[in-house]
């Protein structure tokens, strides 16, 4: 960056210095485009010129045309000029017939040395003498090229893409193949109409902070005011060739399916590489650098690395050679660290050197500091062995290179078998999702069905998913203020994307990471959906694994609602007892209702993934206790017509007070035999049970007075009095109890356990998003539809 | 001109009639386009109750809504019921 930087000023410095006097005119001829432009009535019409300035190829400079005002998809490039001599190329008028004339200062120093940066490798090479055209009028109007602005079917499906009206999608395989290609190409000079403009597009995507004209003229012309600002902001449009692909592949990440025919011509390539290289080995010393030598040495990096990167798709054979090249410049400065700095500029220099076509080398410094980790990432190990290898190779003063490289290459690729710090922040997040879930496979090779399948409570194998869900989860990790709304723009512009399009835990969504954040931390109080959703894994469980002796369900958080509605129409406070009989009977409509959604709980209606009650020994359910505050976690034990709390603050808790728990008990007798549970006796032969023999027919107005027992258990695990914590507890003692196992009496590490469910779940659902291997058909089926008499008319709420 | 029947028109084909239910039992009928997003329908029912949207959590067969999913999208038929329950947060200061 700084490197950037001071070329900038540098050149707005000489851009002064040779003083306005000396202007040279150029005239473009790009009639036609213009003339189209300004007939297709496109209102505002403005010109950007991007300077591709880099270290040794200052003297590029492309006029983008914004086609459609305010759509930053429509910036198409009108025309490229390549002048050694010019420095800032301002397009200054347009004459009626559509030329351009362009307004811009000619410098004679065109090679000049960059100054004290770090690395300190290269020199500008400034070789061109006469100025080039691409023009791209051809391309720049035709659907061809406008296709490779759009998402494809399956990356919409995949991806879940918002479709746009109006916008048709992108069948053409071979044009995605562009986008999913790491570009490079655009350090070509060939004339290759169909490529440059493609990858041209994808350098829209860069284009939101397109600052206007006028900065930019400012920019090229006050030179000694502005120095930095107007650099800082040229900086966002200067078109970087490793930039934008990199960002474009953000927004649309790479297909990952593989090509393998595509991966076995670069396996050709590779060989004739090899041999070359072979060729040429004799010659080759590090320090009496051949150009030659090193040409074919990158070739051959270049093409190992292209044999790792199988993802690397559409490597058409006219692209071929100048992506090569733009490879050999990546790993230079990839490698820039591994080898000596000498070496590496002497290699530069050949590589420079060689061929002013190639001698457009990146400005080291940036992509090292932006993307060497994206580069990383997408690098095989094998491959990253490979190369290891040769540059040492290269570096050692060693007359013959070793061939084992060329074996290593035989090895089956794995794409996945990076550490996760390898992993930029900024890499596409789809792609580090598949790669994780990959990765994760090779592991566990069992297919889960629910978060915590092979990850037991008791186990602690999970550092690693651990380890990884923390990083990512602070990770721009957004946390808002409170008074500020979640749709803030100021605040979603800095939100970290989830990696995909949101995490969907069926019975919940979480949009941002402030959801799994806050689950993981310590001293956080749960809320409804962080308990239903690990609630419903545990569900889970239990009804997907069917060849368990113990079998058992939960509810979701709104069981104890209908529980105490319930209670309360039939048990009224003494001051409800008088009621006008209109109260009355909505009372009783509304009682009904609570009635028949506990019924619908108990007959596995309604809940998803349940087991209806006759079924299952224990059923779980998460109470909001103590004037909803506190979770405890209530086991209802059909058998023995008990019921089991749990409560991570039973030794400082009046075990009585649980008002709560005492109307589940009184509840359920009526509720079980309202719903016909005890004639369901094909698992358990409920009435003939001790514990419900005389208890069935004790009824009072239907009420069966005969409620639950209750049990508060004891020496169990506690919160720390003054925590937050019991939300966590809950979920644990449920996973103990569901286990068999007795809760044990201490040792619940509380700051463990919220990062294990959240890093599971996640892990969970990255697998289930990407593999697609998870069923979660298992919804239990819709409740009856309760008939209910449509209003009036006017009590209809039209939403319109 | 048939844009005008189609008003008249009680219930079009592509609206839907959903029940909105609180925890206390209490209902509210909404009539909504089936490619509307719930967004309405929630913001409309707070609106009416006086509650924040941030407090509820719409429930529609045990999963909660998201604003923007629309009926069509989640199969809703035509009388189905959301549950508006009131989030519940388990702190345990005892």
């Amino acid at each position: 960056m700084m490197t950037q930087q001071q070329k900038k000023r540098k050149h707005e410095g000489e851009f002064a210095d040779s003083s306005y006097s000396a202007p040279k005119r150029h005239k473009t001829n790009v009639k036609g485009a213009v003339n189209l432009l300004f007939s297709a009535a496109a209102a505002v019409f403005s010109f950007l010129i991007k300077t591709k300035s880099l270290l040794v190829e200052p003297l590029h400079h492309k006029v983008w045309v914004l086609k459609e005002y305010g759509v930053k998809e429509s910036w198409m490039p009108l025309v490229n000029i390549k002048d050694p001599g010019i420095r800032i190329s301002i397009p200054k008028y347009r004459f009626a017939n559509g030329e351009v004339l362009f307004w811009s200062v000619n410098d004679s120093t065109i090679a000049e040395r960059v100054g004290n940066v770090i690395p300190r490798i290269f020199n500008w090479k400034v070789i061109g003498i006469k100025v080039k055209y691409e023009k791209f009028m051809t391309g720049m109007f035709s659907m061809f090229v406008y296709t490779n602005l759009r998402s494809t079917h399956e990356e919409v499906q995949r991806l879940d893409l918002p479709t746009i009206d109006g916008i048709e999608l992108n069948n053409d395989e071979s044009t995605l193949s562009h986008d999913t290609y790491p570009d490079h190409s655009g350090k070509r000079h060939a004339v290759d109409i169909y490529t440059q403009s493609d990858m041209d597009h994808q350098g829209f995507e860069d284009f939101s902070t397109v600052p206007s004209l006028e900065i930019l003229i400012k920019a090229g012309l006050s030179t000694h005011a502005s120095a930095s600002q107007p650099t800082k902001k040229r900086r966002t449009v200067r078109f970087d060739t490793t930039t934008v692909p990199m960002q474009h592949s953000e927004k649309t990440p790479p297909s990952l399916s593989k090509k393998k025919d595509s991966s076995d011509q670069k396996w050709n390539e590779l060989k004739f590489f090899l041999q070359s290289y072979d060729d040429e080995l004799g010659g080759f010393t590090t320090g009496g650098v051949s150009s030659i030598d090193n040409f074919e040495e990158m070739d051959i990096v270049t093409s190992l690395k292209d044999k790792g990167k199988k993802d690397f798709e559409g490597f058409s054979s006219d692209v071929g050679t100048s992506t090569l090249y733009a490879h050999v410049e990546e790993i230079v400065n990839q490698e820039m660290k591994d080898i000596g700095t000498a070496t590496l500029n002497a290699l530069v220099d050949a590589v420079v050197n060689q061929n002013s076509n190639y001698s457009k080398v990146q400005n080291p410094e940036n992509i090292h500091e932006d993307h060497s980790d994206e580069y990383l990432s997408t690098l095989s190990e094998s491959a990253q062995l490979e190369i290891d290898a040769i540059m040492q190779g290269l570096a050692a003063p060693v007359d013959d290179v070793p061939l084992e490289v060329v074996k290593s290459v035989d090895e089956t690729v794995n794409l996945h078998s990076l550490s996760d710090s390898q992993i930029s922040s900024n890499y596409p997040d789809s792609v580090v999702a598949a790669h994780l879930a990959a990765l994760e496979d090779e592991s566990t090779e069992f297919k889960q069905t629910f978060a915590f399948e092979g990850y037991e409570i008791y186990d602690d194998k999970l550092s690693s998913i651990i380890k990884e869900y923390k990083k990512w989860v602070l990770e721009g990790l957004l946390k808002f203020h409170s008074k500020k709304k979640m749709n803030d723009e100021h605040y979603k512009a800095k939100a970290s994307s989830l990696g995909v399009q949101q995490y969907d835990f069926v019975v919940a969504h979480a949009h941002s990471k402030k959801f799994f954040y806050f689950i993981s931390q310590k001293n956080s109080c749960w809320n409804d959906e962080h308990i239903d959703v690990i609630f419903y894994h545990l569900r889970k469980k239990s009804k997907l694994w069917t060849d368990q002796e113990y079998r058992f369900t939960t509810t979701n958080y709104f069981f104890k609602n209908y529980v105490e509605k319930t209670y309360r129409s039939y048990y009224p406070n003494d001051s409800d007892t008088i009621l006008s009989t209109q109260k009355d009977y909505a009372e009783s409509v509304v009682m009904a209702n609570n009635e028949n959604a506990v019924n619908n709980i108990i007959k596995e209606f309604s809940i998803l993934a349940l087991l209806p009650w006759h079924l299952v020994d224990e059923v779980y359910v998460p109470m909001n206790c103590n004037q909803n505050l506190h979770w405890v976690l209530a086991v209802i034990t059909l058998k023995d017509r008990r019921i089991r709390v749990y409560d991570s603050l039973s030794n400082i808790r009046n075990m009585d007070s649980s008002v709560e728990i005492q109307k589940l008990a009184v509840m359920l007798p009526t509720f079980l035999s309202d719903c016909e549970f005890f004639e369901q006796i094909f698992r358990t032969d409920w009435p003939n049970l001790d514990a419900y023999r005389d208890k069935l027919s004790d009824t009072t107005q239907l009420l069966n007075t005969n409620s639950f027992e209750v049990e508060y258990v004891q020496n169990i695990s506690q919160q720390d009095c003054d925590s937050l914590d019991c939300g966590v507890f809950i979920a644990g003692y449920e996973e103990y109890i569901s286990e068999g196992m007795s809760v044990p009496s201490v040792g619940f590490e509380v700051s463990y356990h919220p990062m294990r469910y959240i890093s599971l779940l996640r892990n969970f659902d990255l697998r289930k998003a990407k593999k697609d291997y998870v069923s979660e058909n298992e919804d239990s089926p819709r409740p009856r539809r309760t008939k209910h008499s449509i209003p009036d008319e006017m009590d209809i709420v039209r939403i319109r | 001109m048939s844009g005008v029947t189609q008003e008249d028109d009680k219930k079009p084909a592509d609206h839907i009639n959903l029940k909105v239910k609180s925890q206390d039992g209490n209902e509210v009928f909404f009539r909504i386009k089936r490619s509307t997003q719930l967004k309405k329908l929630m913001n409309a029912y707070c609106d009416r109750q006086s509650i924040d949207l941030n407090a509820i959590a719409f429930l529609f067969d045990g999963r909660r809504l998201r604003p923007d999913q629309t009926p069509d999208e989640l199969e809703m038929d035509e009388g189905d019921e959301i549950d508006a329950m009131l989030h519940q947060t388990g702190g345990s200061l005892a």
